[in-house]
């Protein structure tokens, strides 16, 4: 197990948003966090690397407990890429440089540049390298910031909503990279989604949340034509195909 | 849930050196780019050090490059050394000081607001200095009328009236930071923020000058136009200070900024402490703008000029844009001193010729927006 997050609860003011959370990520495996809009998955994420506090409960990674470990430390163990990232007149190569700045003490050495190289590489960006940001398209853009989780060179990756506003060749080319980092790097992903059939597809755990709780977490067997109505009110039909199974919602 | 047992393994994760690996196409060009960049900057030194020769050159009396130089290095009391050393080297000092000093403070400032019009001026610091400045001329009776308005100031007691704008350019400062922190405001509409402040401390100005005498009108008028009439050794050798130790520390913080460019979230997970570095970055900003403006007044704009021509040439990058803007800075206000100083039958402030630059620069920004 690479990261445990034990009973955590997150409120804004009185507005309870995270309610006794617990699951854990073990390596070389994605998760996925599913659930409607407001279930409070950017918020669990936020949590995990600290962005936001938890008042209760406690994360552990490596069983090192997060809330007692050093921002810069907490940065060489989880990358984080948030829902939106602001665009600026950076080039594509600082931008993803900037992930080495956890292990950077003065200077970006020949090895940050290396990593950096790797990460661009990785994501296929070699010839938008010296770009501007704001000249990217949504999906370039997108790229950028999981290159820039990639030069932090984590063990865990924590992706909220890596596949909005992205088109469907789009969503799958991310998808696909995050699983071969994945599978090559034996990193956890824990990857915040609304597609539940993209997550079906490159996944290996599901974690469903609803009202600020989890309800459900495990492997493919987990997504039931029940679990749907409980967790989107809405009906489906749940079919296989090639194995997996394809969740078909109801014309309301 | 079923729970496995916790790993102990407790030490870091193992940096892999890959930097012996042959350099591929991508660093190969990134690294000829940050040589470019490099390349930009030695030109703007030079070309700096160029502008502030002729500047040492113009005048009424004539001197070439060659005894300019021969004055700079070997001072032999002269008419000619004396015009060099006590009357035009400081002027020169003071443009690349007070230029350089406004740059940077206006770059870190538009970086941790993340608000392309985030300035000294438009955040209000400016106004309020000069605020500090009138209540000082007007309640400790500091002003007097001395000599020409070119040649002497018009302040009798300059101490007083430094102390009192930099401590209302601090206070200004200390609300703002207030306002970021006790209340609901984002960094982005804290622009908003400053104008208000700025409008009120102009209140206060307009009360001041209501009720001055005449000669502490002229006083605190000539206070308010930014001129570099008003440097002496003393000044100078206050703003260098606070200039390299403000340097220094913004320097150490230009991966937190390259960080805090893509927005907060991203900088919190790179491990940035945002509210502390946004915190002291305002007040180092603040101490280093308010001690030019006590000193020369109101340079207005060069906050905002010197850092947008640097980032539209050589991008956002910390790492060099925060020197660029410095360089920047002094650039223009080294032009705008010569401009106002000679292109004019009479010499006009420099700050009058900076407004004028930096006012249709600002509605630029406004109209084009921004794409942050």
């Amino acid at each position: 197990m690479i990261i445990d997050v034990e009973n955590i609860s997150f409120s804004y003011g009185k507005e309870t948003v995270l309610d006794d959370i617990s699951f854990f990520a073990e390596k070389n495996s994605i998760v996925s966090v599913l659930g409607s809009n407001g279930a409070g998955k950017t918020t669990m994420l936020k949590c995990m690397c600290n962005v936001l506090r938890p008042q209760k409960g406690a994360i552990h990674v490596e069983g090192k407990d997060v809330l007692k470990m050093k921002a810069r430390e907490l940065a060489r163990h989880i990358a984080y890429v948030p829902q939106s990232v602001a665009t600026s007149r950076m080039t594509v190569f600082d931008a993803v440089l900037i992930g080495r700045r956890p292990h950077i003490e003065i200077n970006a050495s020949k090895n940050d540049i290396a990593i950096t190289t790797q990460a661009i590489n990785d994501m296929g960006l070699e010839k938008l390298s010296l770009r501007y940001l704001d000249q990217l398209s949504g999906g370039e853009f997108q790229k950028v910031q999981i290159a820039r989780a990639l030069a932090q060179e984590t063990d865990i990756l924590i992706l909220d909503e890596p596949s909005n506003n992205l088109d469907i060749a789009n969503q799958h080319k991310t998808m696909n990279t995050v699983e071969k980092i994945v599978r090559k790097k034996g990193v956890s992903a824990i990857i915040t989604m609304h597609d539940i059939n993209l997550a079906i597809q490159y996944s290996d755990k599901f974690l469903f949340m609803k009202d600020g709780k989890v309800s459900a977490y495990g492997g493919q067997e987990i997504i039931t034509e029940q679990l749907i109505q409980n967790v989107y009110g809405i009906k489906a039909e749940i079919i296989l195909h090639n194995n997996l199974p394809v969740v078909i919602p109801f014309k309301h | 849930m079923k729970r496995f047992k916790l790993s102990k393994r407790t030490n870091r994760p193992k940096q892999k050196d890959i930097s012996t690996t042959p350099k591929d196409a991508t660093t190969t060009a990134y690294l000829r780019h940050s040589n470019k960049k490099r390349l930009f900057l030695a030109a703007l030194t030079l070309s700096l050090i160029f502008l502030s020769l002729l500047t040492i050159r113009l005048g009424g009396t004539d001197l070439n490059f060659k005894q300019i130089i021969k004055y700079l290095f070997a001072p032999d009391g002269s008419w000619n050394s004396s015009v060099v050393w006590d009357l035009r080297l400081p002027r020169v000092l003071a443009a690349i000081l007070a230029g350089a000093g406004l740059g940077i403070a206006g770059a870190v400032m538009q970086t941790i607001l993340r608000n392309p019009l985030a300035s000294p001026f438009t955040l209000g610091i400016s106004n309020a200095a000069a605020f500090g400045a009138a209540l000082a001329i007007v309640v400790f009776n500091s002003g007097s009328m001395v000599g020409t308005m070119e040649v002497f100031s018009m302040v009798s007691n300059p101490l007083v009236v430094t102390l009192s704008a930099f401590t209302c350019a601090m206070l200004a400062t200390i609300i703002i930071i207030g306002l970021i922190h006790l209340t609901e405001s984002t960094p982005e509409t804290i622009v908003l923020a400053g104008l208000a402040i700025s409008s009120i401390f102009g209140t206060g100005l307009a009360i001041l000058t209501y009720l001055a005498d005449d000669v502490a009108i002229a006083s605190i008028v000539f206070w308010q136009f930014g001129s570099l009439s008003k440097a002496g050794w003393t000044s100078i050798a206050i703003i260098s200070a606070v200039l390299i130790i403000s340097f220094l520390f913004f320097f150490i913080k230009r991966w937190d900024y390259n960080s805090i460019e893509a927005g907060e979230d991203v900088a919190k997970g790179l491990g940035v402490k945002i509210a502390q570095t946004r915190i002291l970055s305002l007040i180092i900003s603040a101490l280093l703008t308010s001690t030019v403006v006590s000193f020369f007044g109101i340079i207005g704009f060069i906050g905002l000029i010197g850092p947008h021509m640097v980032k539209r040439l050589i991008g956002n990058d910390n790492r060099f844009s925060l020197i660029g803007s410095m360089l920047t800075g002094a650039t223009v206000l080294m032009l705008s001193h010569i401009v106002g100083s000679y292109a004019f039958s009479a010499a006009i402030p420099v700050g009058i010729i900076t407004s004028a630059i930096g006012g249709p620069l600002f509605l630029m920004i406004l109209m084009k927006g921004d794409k942050r």
